[in-house]
């Protein structure tokens, strides 16, 4: 088949170019014999016959084009008729089609998944020496009850971890958790519950105002929140001063202190609107 | 070979290559002795654009190539006329003998 042997000449380019190759060299060697036999001297004759190559290497290159070329062509002609066989037949089309959607579909998602949870640097300043710790506890996890989860961190363990870590410049503590909006437009927000230091120790870069301060954290403190960029966009639109407008976050009054670079998606997979320090949990 | 013998014209080496290969198969070298010795010594197949407009032939399905023995038993890539080719070639001498039909009166008019 035509068609099969040009494929097989792209990837044979260099056994394409010794046939080239050949071939000239056969040209020549008869061209000289017929010099001799006309009372040339042999090198004379073969001279001759390399001279009215002129150029030899830019000729066979333009003749290796020609090769080359033409299985372009060929392959425009192969697509062509792939094309017109495949709207020939719908149904079977069809099932291809599908099959390999659902395939690279799957695919995608478990990439997109695998990608999300183990590949993404996470968008702080220093991501590559950014460790996870988490508990694992044998036995039953029930007896253990940090939100029944054996590898959920208490928040007395977490102090203990922070104050008596030697090995890390800060060490910072979050839980997800779902924020319900009251107002005029009420509705649920996914949140994060973290330490003061959080946004310190991942080095986040705001758009407005600042992150927590130890203050935040006192039992006397105030309630106040950070918001992500895309949930203050939603909910106060691009400009104008959102610092110190208040909002009510599970019957509690906030009152916004700070707005995250749009970079920052926080540290788990779901990107949080709102961002509210451990110490103010309900 | 004279100073009066010409290079072959741009657009007549596939007419005149399509012609010799219609009394069989031949190889390159064959194709330029064939051509000069026709023209009695008046054409001159360049040989740098011979190899080029012979594999462009091929790839157009126009000749096929194989590789056989010379006369001199050596190994040579001999062409061979398509049915393609065949057809490609009457219509490339349609169009020549219009085209110097065309010249001719021109040169008889003026």
């Amino acid at each position: 088949m035509a068609w099969l042997r040009r494929w097989r000449n792209l990837w044979r380019r260099d056994r394409l170019a010794k046939e080239i190759d050949e071939e000239l060299r056969s040209h020549i060697e008869m061209r000289a014999r017929d010099n001799v036999a006309e009372g040339m001297t042999p090198a004379e004759a073969h001279e001759d016959a390399q001279r009215r190559f002129g150029n030899r290497l830019l000729m066979k290159e333009r003749t290796r084009a020609m090769d080359l070329a033409g299985w372009i062509e060929t392959l425009g002609q192969d697509l062509r008729f792939a094309a017109r066989t495949l709207r020939k037949s719908p149904g079977f089309t069809g099932v291809a089609v599908l099959t390999l959607a659902l395939g690279i579909g799957a695919n995608t998602s478990v990439f997109t998944l695998i990608y999300a949870l183990a590949i993404r640097p996470l968008p702080v300043k220093d991501a590559s020496s950014l460790v996870s710790i988490y508990h694992h506890f044998r036995g039953n996890p029930h007896a253990r009850g940090v939100q029944d989860l054996p590898y959920y961190i208490s928040y007395p363990e977490y102090a203990n971890y922070r104050d008596g870590s030697r090995s890390f410049s800060g060490l910072a503590a979050y839980a997800e958790t779902t924020l319900s909006l009251g107002g005029a437009d009420p509705q649920s927000l996914p949140g994060l519950l973290v330490s003061c230091n959080y946004f310190d120790v991942l080095g986040v870069h705001f758009t407005d105002g600042r992150g927590f301060s130890s203050f935040d954290c006192l039992a006397s403190a105030s309630p106040v929140a950070v918001l992500s960029n895309s949930f203050r966009q939603r909910e106060f639109g691009g400009d104008g001063e959102v610092i110190g407008k208040t909002l009510t976050l599970d019957s509690q009054v906030f009152t916004v202190i700070g707005v995250a670079g749009p970079e920052f998606s926080g540290t788990e997979l779901q990107v949080p609107d709102a961002w509210v320090p451990l110490a103010m949990a309900p | 070979m004279g100073k009066s013998n010409f290079d072959v014209l741009q657009g007549t080496l596939a007419l005149l290559v399509l012609k010799t290969l219609a009394r069989g198969p031949m190889h390159g070298y064959g194709i330029t002795l064939h051509i000069q010795r026709i023209s009695r010594d008046i054409l001159r197949v360049e040989e740098g654009s011979l190899y080029p407009a012979l594999h462009r032939m091929e790839q157009d399905g126009w000749i096929s190539a194989e590789w056989g023995a010379s006369e001199n038993n050596r190994r040579a890539r001999f062409y061979a006329l398509t049915a393609k080719g065949r057809k490609q070639l009457a219509e490339e001498e349609k169009n020549w003998e219009r085209l110097t039909e065309a010249v001719a009166s021109v040169l008889r008019f003026a």
